[in-house]
């Protein structure tokens, strides 16, 4: 049950993390400026500098809401796994942009940032399937499944921030579902994860959504997948949260058979889209080009960014109700 | 302006978790009750490793159909497409 301490635990980590992020996104924003760690927004006729690695701040108002969250516990080093392995998939994300990782580089560090939440972290080896039920994995969930779930929703989330406020929108909308269906579960003490979760990204799209004041980078998207893969794991919601992330799955499984393969962004030649006159997003008509599914959203007729960013955080929204639906079927 | 092909995206996504609900329900109903009666004289983990085999192939071939239904989508979406002539390239 949901009692007054729960809520308190709950809230107090989500308003720091807020507050945090809120603060200090201008000022790493002015500082990454300052340092010319800018990168051009495409989207945009004026080609305008927006800048880079601003999700630092993510990362920061995480750890903050995971201090405060170890000094409530009962066991103050409950959490220092968890943000271990925040830290390092910040640290794969800084590296990233001076020194570019190749992708399937990235995509083995991602998955080897998870070590020291396998090693001191709290999970069940029991991931629990609808209909199914529990299943036994006591050594293939440690050694395969975490660090896949760990890189997959990384990499996914970095793969979904193609527009202004894609990624974080679509952050904020899974974690207050994710945070619907913990309590459905009676899952509660996973509340105060989502609940910072929630907060921290929402207090970056403020600067993130169109038009974009500030770009998350790698090291915002790859930990906030990190933070939403450890928080299922430790509430059991793995198969929910990939519920949820349907739309960004939909988009990496295009987007890697389409390349035929793993390929970092900056190796990718023709872009899945093209900008036409009043800033309006069209399909690309290269064959190379990667289908996306953005591409997809614009095939039809051009769109705004914002539009499309829109249509993302719909369709996030709507795999939120059937993740809903879900956890009502795993408790009846 | 864009609910049509918000409307289509949400089937595509609903056909996607039917699917994985239905593929969990004929697993549970058929394959694991197969696999415990088969392997009941075995060691447990023998059956863990048949079952989690099981299931990964039927997670492989839903992969490859998903994309090739989604490859399908793709091309119907763009057989619809329309450039307003008034844009121009940038």
């Amino acid at each position: 049950m949901i009692n007054q301490d729960i809520i308190i635990q709950a809230t107090i980590p989500g308003i720091a993390s807020f507050v945090t992020v809120y603060f200090l996104t201008p000022k790493i924003a002015n500082f990454m400026r300052r340092r010319g760690i800018v990168g051009v927004d495409v989207h945009k006729e004026s080609k305008v500098e927006i800048p880079e690695m601003c999700g630092l701040s993510i990362f920061l108002g995480l750890t903050v809401s995971l201090i405060i969250l170890a000094i409530f516990s009962a066991d103050v080093l409950k959490f220092l796994p968890f943000l271990l392995t925040l830290t390092l998939a910040a640290v794969v994300g800084v590296v990233d942009w001076f020194k570019p990782w190749g992708a399937l580089q990235k995509i083995f560090l991602v998955a080897l940032t998870s070590i020291p939440f396998i090693l001191f972290g709290e999970y069940q080896s029991y991931p629990v399937l609808p209909f199914i039920g529990k299943l036994r994995l006591t050594i293939i969930y440690p050694l395969i499944f975490i660090p896949a779930f760990t890189t997959i929703l990384g990499n996914t989330l970095n793969m979904v921030d193609v527009v202004n406020g894609s990624m974080v929108g679509v952050s904020t909308v899974s974690a207050i579902f994710l945070a619907i269906t913990a309590i459905i579960l009676g899952k509660v003490e996973v509340l105060p994860l989502y609940l910072s979760l929630t907060l921290t990204s929402y207090a970056f799209y403020i600067y993130n959504k169109y038009p974009a004041k500030v770009f998350a980078g790698d090291v915002g998207s790859l930990t906030l997948g990190v933070a939403f893969a450890l928080t299922g794991i430790i509430g059991g919601l793995e198969v929910l949260t990939l519920i949820i992330f349907i739309p960004s799955l939909i988009n990496s499984l295009l987007i890697v058979s389409s390349l035929g393969g793993f390929k970092e962004r900056r190796e990718i030649k023709d872009r899945p889209t093209i900008l036409l006159k009043g800033e309006l997003l069209s399909s690309s008509l290269s064959l190379k080009a990667p289908v996306t599914l953005t591409r997809i959203i614009v095939a039809e007729t051009p769109l705004k960014e914002f539009e499309i960013a829109k249509i993302i955080i719909i369709l996030h929204v709507f795999s939120g109700f059937l993740a809903i639906l879900t956890a009502i079927f795993m408790v009846g | 302006m864009f609910k049509g092909r918000v409307l289509r995206l949400f089937l595509l996504i609903t056909f996607f978790w039917v699917m994985f609900l239905a593929v969990s329900w004929l697993l549970a109903k058929f394959y694991l009750p197969l696999v415990r009666f088969l392997f009941q004289d075995k060691p447990l983990i023998l059956s863990d490793v048949v079952t989690w085999i099981g299931v990964l192939i039927v997670l492989l071939a839903i992969i490859i159909l998903f994309k090739e239904i989604l490859y399908i989508f793709f091309y119907v979406e763009s057989l619809k497409s329309s450039l307003p002539s008034d844009n121009l390239l940038l």
